[in-house]
């Protein structure tokens, strides 16, 4: 396992999500009620940038046609996407936001 | 009509699609981007008919018009709650074909069964102009046909039902009191008159059996091009592969096109982000592919003096090309450095403003002078300015055999030509038209440019191994600069002066265009000369009894709001001051108040990301053209210059 550091905590307040390009990879750091979620930044379905999305709860809307994601394991909640988003283990360490990729 | 601005531009680099706030379609040029302009204004409209009640997308409804995020996509919304409607609506210019993509996802919030019908109408002035069109219903392909000459123009569609055009109308308008036939069809009702010329328009309808609750789609599009065999083509592949296909693969192309470049932007607010990639993708909206790159696709501002901004200014168009290599899109501004090329003249300078085919534009800048002595008409700073950006084109990419195909003529050609429209008592350059076209003279924002362009051009000298060049040219420049100081910073007033004019009259007024003396690399941004000039300009510009911004000069009075202020906010002039500050600051603290201002634009920007050339002081409502992309490219260029001078900071 790599663990590879992506933010302070503090740059993410709650209910609020930020891409971020780790090892040439888009990913989308979720703060969702004080826990830390990552997962791909683009939408399974059409490529959309799912940072600028809607986050309501722990479900993750796609700004271009509306599909959902429940953003602690992926999941497709609603489509048209079929596939579910990757996600990335998170650690915590010195305030700081880690993942595996 | 109204001037209103342009919320939404989609395009291809051939055709180019403006829509207003009501969602009327106002722009459309073909071929060319900028050129022609198959509208000019006049508009196509949106409306539905239900329960016997007609609507076009208008004052009744609530409208919301943005782009998808990333891409050059629309995602508008129109609501009418007393016809108990919604339409979700898309709008993009298919990415390799020209072809105008519409859907409009209909809701029927109504709990009853209804028949809705959606209506499209088009005002073709084909090569803009108001006369022997002919507009057509060709029945094999159950489509309109708008044509002249070498333009055609393919109206036609589809539901999610799989039915084509419901009813159609064409017929004359503009003259024996015919209004056209959008007006027929507000009984809901088109008479199918299947061919009309002269002064023509058209309008179709498509019909939707809704239930209850439902929603349901019409696809619609307009395939544009040389003749019907052209159009006919398009028209069999929107028909076969699909819109829905056609407009999911434009959204990516354009995704994967403004996401090439990984710059790193997580350090920024998301909305200075959202802006930056904005900006980006309507910038290119306004290149055309064979390299121009125009101030402004909105028309409306014939209203005021029969012209309009869709021509490529080389001094706004080498502002852009710079943020474009600057974000990274080299490939970009090669297309309009060759396209420079092309046009420059012989002797060796851009003329005041061109077609995006080539040809010269219109102009005001007379040949001679007041006194009757002849005059170049140029403004000196385009053709240096082009120069320059190329110098930092090269800087970054290092494309030499590029490079080596336009030196000779736009570095060579042009800083013999600079080097010689010099005045030998003075040491600077000979008057021309300054930055904002209004005034011949010779002017501090002009001498810089040409300095770093001179600059600029003894350094491509030394890549070249043309040691005598340019060591005349860093020669010259530094004389230049001597007299700049000499001649254009008055000391006792502790800042440049804006110009001299050919009478001897100095000019002393607080200009925002002083900035040029730093952002073109001649002064250093901390330099005591930069340094008070920017504080009085800062002073003295910034609106204070308004949203903020910066006027352009004192007593600015094109488009003035009021004379409480010295201008109305454009947004260029403001970015200049945050380019400053993000030039002179020594830590990350000192770069907020660029942050701020960054964050000010986009605060003033349409909803959908559209920056305007200057906005009211107290309502901020867009004044002028709108978009225009110099705007956009120094949104672009400050954001770059933030980064890079964040980074630095940090690592410091």
């Amino acid at each position: 396992m790599v663990l590879i550091k992506v933010c302070s905590a503090d740059i993410l307040p709650a209910e609020s999500m930020k891409q971020f390009y780790v090892k040439d990879r888009e990913i989308l750091i979720i703060n969702h009620d004080g826990q830390f979620f990552s997962l791909d930044s683009r939408c399974a379905h059409a490529g959309a940038p799912l940072a600028e999305g809607t986050l309501n709860g722990d479900t993750l809307t796609c700004p271009w046609h509306g599909s959902q994601f429940r953003i602690s394991d992926g999941t497709v909640l609603k489509g048209p996407a079929e596939k579910e988003l990757k996600t990335y283990p998170v650690t915590m360490k010195d305030n700081s936001i880690f993942i595996d990729v | 009509m109204n001037a209103m601005p342009r919320e939404i531009v989609v395009g291809n680099g051939c055709l180019s699609v403006a829509l207003d706030k009501r969602m009327m379609v106002r722009d459309f040029t073909f071929p060319l981007v900028g050129l022609e302009n198959h509208a000019v204004g006049h508009p196509f409209r949106l409306g539905v008919w239900v329960d016997g009640s007609f609507s076009w997308i208008g004052d009744d409804w609530d409208v919301s018009m943005k782009y998808l995020p990333e891409t050059l996509v629309s995602k508008c919304s129109a609501t009418n709650r007393k016809l108990g409607l919604e339409l979700e609506v898309n709008d993009a210019v298919y990415s390799f074909l020209d072809l105008y993509l519409r859907k409009v996802a209909v809701t029927n919030k109504v709990d009853r069964k209804r028949e809705v019908r959606v209506f499209f109408s088009h005002d073709f002035h084909i090569y803009g102009e108001d006369s022997g069109d002919t507009v057509m219903y060709e029945p094999s392909l159950q489509s309109i046909i708008h044509y002249k000459r070498k333009r055609y123009f393919l109206v036609n569609g589809m539901t999610d039902e799989g039915n084509g055009i419901y009813e159609f109308a064409t017929g004359q308008k503009e003259s024996f009191g015919r209004e056209g036939t959008w007006k027929d069809a507000e009984d809901g009702v088109l008479g199918g008159n299947p061919i009309a010329q002269g002064a023509v328009d058209s309008t179709v309808s498509f019909k939707l059996e809704m239930t209850p609750k439902s929603a349901s789609t019409v696809y619609y599009w307009i395939a544009c091009g040389r003749n019907i065999e052209k159009v006919k083509e398009l028209n069999a592949v929107a028909k076969n592969t699909g819109t829905e296909q056609l407009l999911l693969e434009t959204e990516n192309y354009w995704s994967a096109w403004v996401n090439k470049q990984s710059l790193n932007l997580s350090i920024l607010p998301k909305e200075v982000t959202r802006m930056f990639k904005t900006s980006l993708l309507i910038m290119r909206t306004h290149v055309d592919n064979h390299g121009a790159i125009i101030s402004s696709c909105d028309s409306d501002v014939l209203q005021f003096n029969r012209d309009t901004y869709s021509y490529m200014w080389p001094r706004d168009a080498a502002i852009c090309a710079l943020a474009f290599d600057m974000a990274g899109f080299q490939e970009v501004s090669r297309l309009f450095f060759e396209f420079c090329n092309r046009v420059i003249s012989d002797e060796g300078y851009f003329r005041h403003k061109y077609w995006s085919d080539g040809s010269v534009g219109s102009s005001w800048h007379a040949l001679v002078n007041a006194e009757g002595q002849a005059q170049l008409p140029i403004q000196l700073d385009e053709t240096a300015l082009v120069v320059y950006a190329l110098w930092k084109h090269f800087q970054k990419y290092r494309d030499l055999e590029f490079i080596s195909r336009v030196y000779p003529r736009l570095v060579v050609k042009t800083s013999e030509f600079m080097q010689n429209y010099r005045d030998e008592d003075t040491g600077l350059p000979k008057p021309s038209f300054d930055i904002w076209e209004e005034k011949a003279g010779v002017f501090t924002s002009t001498a810089a440019c040409v300095c770093s362009a001179l600059s600029s051009a003894a350094k491509f000298a030394k890549v070249f191994y043309d040691s005598k060049h340019q060591e005349d040219l860093n020669s010259t420049a530094a004389q230049m600069k001597e007299a700049v100081v000499t001649r254009l910073y008055d000391g006792k007033l502790k800042r440049f002066i804006r110009g001299i004019y050919p009478n001897g009259h100095r000019d002393v007024t607080i200009d925002s265009s002083l900035a040029f003396t730093f952002l073109t690399d001649t002064f250093d941004a901390e330099s005591n000369e930069v340094n008070e000039t920017m504080k009085a300009i800062r002073e003295r510009l910034w609106i204070d009894s308004g949203i903020g911004g910066l006027a352009r000069y004192e007593n600015d009075e094109y488009h003035r709001v009021s004379k409480e202020n010295q201008g109305n906010p454009w947004f260029i002039c403001t970015l200049w001051l945050a380019r400053w500050h993000i030039k002179t600051a020594n830590s990350l603290e000192d770069l907020k108040k660029a942050l701020d201002i960054l964050v000010w634009v986009v605060k003033y920007s349409l909803p959908s990301g559209v920056l305007a050339e200057q906005v009211n002081p107290y309502d901020a409502s867009p004044i002028s053209v709108s978009p225009l992309i110099w705007s956009h490219a120094e949104f672009v260029i400050a954001v770059c210059e933030y980064l890079e001078k964040y980074q630095l900071l940090s690592s410091s």
